[in-house]
């Protein structure tokens, strides 16, 4: 099958004043055409820094300092900032960032806002981009009429609509959601679930969606990446990491037991002691040992590589055999 | 006969918005009636949870029990006693018999206050302690309650310097300083990374526990309030709609609002990629200050029929012990649901 998406040891760090922090370390994946990866992990964990790094935007001080990102057979690293923006974000890959729906202007229309973004990109009439937002708007679940209002006239889940079809618009292949679902109240973020699946099926495309809910997860991703203190520590298929057998790493396996379910009736839930590792200095070998119940003399000392024990499914832990 | 701590009968929060000149002239107000006739009561030594979405008035339930906020009507009873309209030294006393714990433990202590003095604050409010050395050890121990170990070690740190589990800790910490019976905990855990959420309410509940306290737990998180609760009640725009405990709202809810709830709500099982999810529920929340006619879940409800707005609100009914809501057609509901009708995607 082909992948849309290929990422090699990428690296993006943070250069502060206090010294390197390694935010996304080391990371590789591929995203399948017509497939949802869901990236997982507690805040700091560098999700969210992994997918800025997609679209090459990362916050200063951070840096891409290494890897190779290839989108739709192009290699996006050694492009330049305007070659970027001109041929590659938006236009192949596109994020809806965390928090979008409060990133809309109170003082212009939908409307405006919506066309801006077109005209930086495409040469196009007026009327033209108008019936462009139009059909977009449709696709969302939104009527065409909505962009003669105001931002605080809308819900929380119609402006989230309208990031997602901004993200939309110059049809990429490849669209990473942050956090997408996070803000908004549950019948809500439902209805957005079921929007990106309908979305996924109509226009072919790849999703790549981040959060810390492993719950959410499991309802939108075909394949789920763990991602621990600035690595992916797991990588599995839906039913690797939800079935019965469950999932290699005991940091997926604790998140996964401390992740409360509705229908299960349990007198205590399970939690991870301790808190995540400052990613100024990570702890040797193994970043997650210190937390780790099964921890053993070589994990302080060597770090674990990624490494396959079922196909489709990649681990990161000394203690995980081949199944 | 259990012995009710707070006992709240038909409170009402309406909050006044801008209305038109001829309204004006005719003297007519316009509210947005952010929680409308609303009654319950806690027990001692229970957690209460209240559960709803975003603008349905469980927070400002919470403020109306912290009397942060005027009631606009009905009334409060702490103890038996009626507290709906108490003021100054009697309003102090009752702080300290009601406290809260606060959704952003970022926000809820002063940054430039070490957490010595960030603690010390509500002592000094209520002159507790004699000297330093005694409100010292008052603190030292409400931190070991919460596990923050060793204490002294915590003091002199500042809150940037804590986790954000640690903070929530804290400031737990700093309600049990006061000895309350009641805490108000408003979502105490949302802020917090899910590995250590659990961890938090563990804590909680171990206090609860240790010190026969009572809390009232507002949430949207169905989830964890099934784990931690003893009560659910559910809101809908400014009333209760079920109330029940844990396994009876969620296992066996009647009311097609929560059924709607909990079928949103998403379950780390495999499987559900390539389906949609099922909710049974139309649109979105209408806007407080102007509410449906009947029963205000009609115009979102697949089951409404003429009766639902035609007749006046329904009111809590039992159908069970202790298991109330307010629906009028929830044989019919039951019913249908299970025959598939008015399930759509």
């Amino acid at each position: 099958m082909d992948n849309i998406l290929t990422v090699d040891n990428l690296k993006l760090y943070y250069y502060t004043s206090k010294g390197v922090v390694k935010a996304a370390d080391d990371i590789s994946f591929f995203l399948k055409k017509g497939e949802t990866l869901g990236l997982v992990g507690e805040s700091g964990c560098g999700k969210t820094t992994t997918g800025f790094a997609l679209l090459k935007m990362p916050t200063p001080p951070g840096k891409i300092a290494g890897g190779k990102i290839v989108v739709d057979g192009i290699d996006i690293t050694p492009l330049r900032e305007n070659e970027m923006r001109r041929n590659i974000r938006w236009e192949k890959i596109s994020m809806v960032f965390q928090g979008a729906m409060n990133t809309l202007t109170p003082v212009y229309t939908i409307g405006k806002q919506m066309m801006e973004t077109l005209q930086e990109h495409r040469e196009m009439e007026r009327d033209e981009a108008r019936k462009r937002i139009e059909k977009y708007l449709n696709l969302v679940g939104l009527s065409g009429d909505i962009v003669k209002r105001y931002p605080h006239e809308l819900s929380g889940g119609m402006k989230q609509r309208i990031a997602i079809a901004t993200a939309l618009f110059l049809e990429p292949k490849v669209i990473i959601c942050d956090e997408p679902t996070t803000a908004l109240d549950v019948i809500v973020q439902a209805q957005i679930i079921n929007l990106l699946k309908d979305l996924k099926e109509k226009l072919d495309l790849s999703f790549i969606f981040i959060t810390h809910d492993l719950a959410t997860e499991a309802e939108v991703s075909d394949r789920i990446a763990v991602m621990y203190a600035g690595k992916i520590v797991e990588i599995g298929t839906n039913q690797q990491i939800y079935g019965e057998q469950g999932p290699c790493h005991p940091y997926t396996r604790n998140l996964l037991a401390a992740t409360p379910r509705l229908h299960a009736k349990v007198s205590e839930l399970s939690f991870i002691p301790g808190a995540p590792p400052d990613l100024l200095e990570p702890p040797s070998g193994c970043r997650f040992h210190p937390r780790c119940t099964l921890a053993m003399d070589k994990c302080k000392e060597e770090e674990p590589p990624l490494i396959e024990i079922e196909e489709e499914h990649m681990v990161a832990c000394w203690r995980c055999e081949k199944r | 006969m259990t012995d009710k701590i707070i006992e709240v009968k038909d409170l009402q929060k309406w909050f006044p918005i801008r209305r038109s000149i001829s309204q004006f002239f005719k003297g007519e107000h316009n509210y947005v009636k952010a929680v409308d006739g609303i009654s319950f009561s806690i027990n001692r030594g229970e957690i209460f949870g209240l559960v709803g979405e975003s603008g349905c008035g469980k927070t400002t339930t919470g403020k109306l029990i912290m009397k942060l906020l005027e009631p606009t009507g009905g009334n409060m009873l702490l103890n038996g006693k009626d507290v709906t309209h108490i003021e100054k030294d009697e309003l102090k006393r009752y702080r300290r018999n009601v406290q809260m714990i606060f959704q952003d433990p970022y926000a809820s202590m002063n940054p430039r206050f070490k957490i010595r003095d960030v603690m010390e604050e509500p002592l000094i409010i209520h002159k507790l302690g004699e000297d330093r050395d005694a409100r010292m050890k008052m603190i030292e121990k409400a931190l070991r309650e919460v596990k923050l170990n060793p204490p002294d070690e915590f003091l002199v740190r500042y809150p940037h310097m804590l986790s954000g589990g640690q903070r929530q800790r804290a400031a737990t910490a700093r309600t049990l300083l006061l000895n309350p019976e009641l805490l108000v905990a408003d979502e105490p855990v949302s802020m917090i990374d899910l590995s250590t959420r659990a961890e938090i309410l563990h804590m909680m509940k171990e206090v609860q526990r240790d010190l026969g306290l009572t809390y009232l737990y507002i949430t949207h998180d169905l989830s964890t309030a099934r784990y931690f609760t003893d009560r659910i009640a559910v809101m809908y725009l400014g009333k209760i709609i079920e109330i029940g405990d844990p396994d009876d709202v969620i296992d066996n809810s009647v009311h097609p609002y929560t059924r709607a709830l909990i079928a949103a709500v998403c379950e780390p099982v495999a499987g559900k990629v390539n389906k949609p999810k099922i909710v049974p529920i139309k649109g979105e929340i209408p806007s407080a200050a102007n509410i449906p006619p009947g029963c205000r879940f009609h115009p979102r409800c697949p089951y409404a029929k003429a009766e639902c707005w035609e007749k006046e609100e329904p009111q809590l009914q039992e159908i069970e012990d202790g298991h109330l809501h307010a629906c009028r057609r929830w044989k019919e509901v039951v019913e249908e649901s299970r025959n598939g009708v008015g399930i759509k995607g």
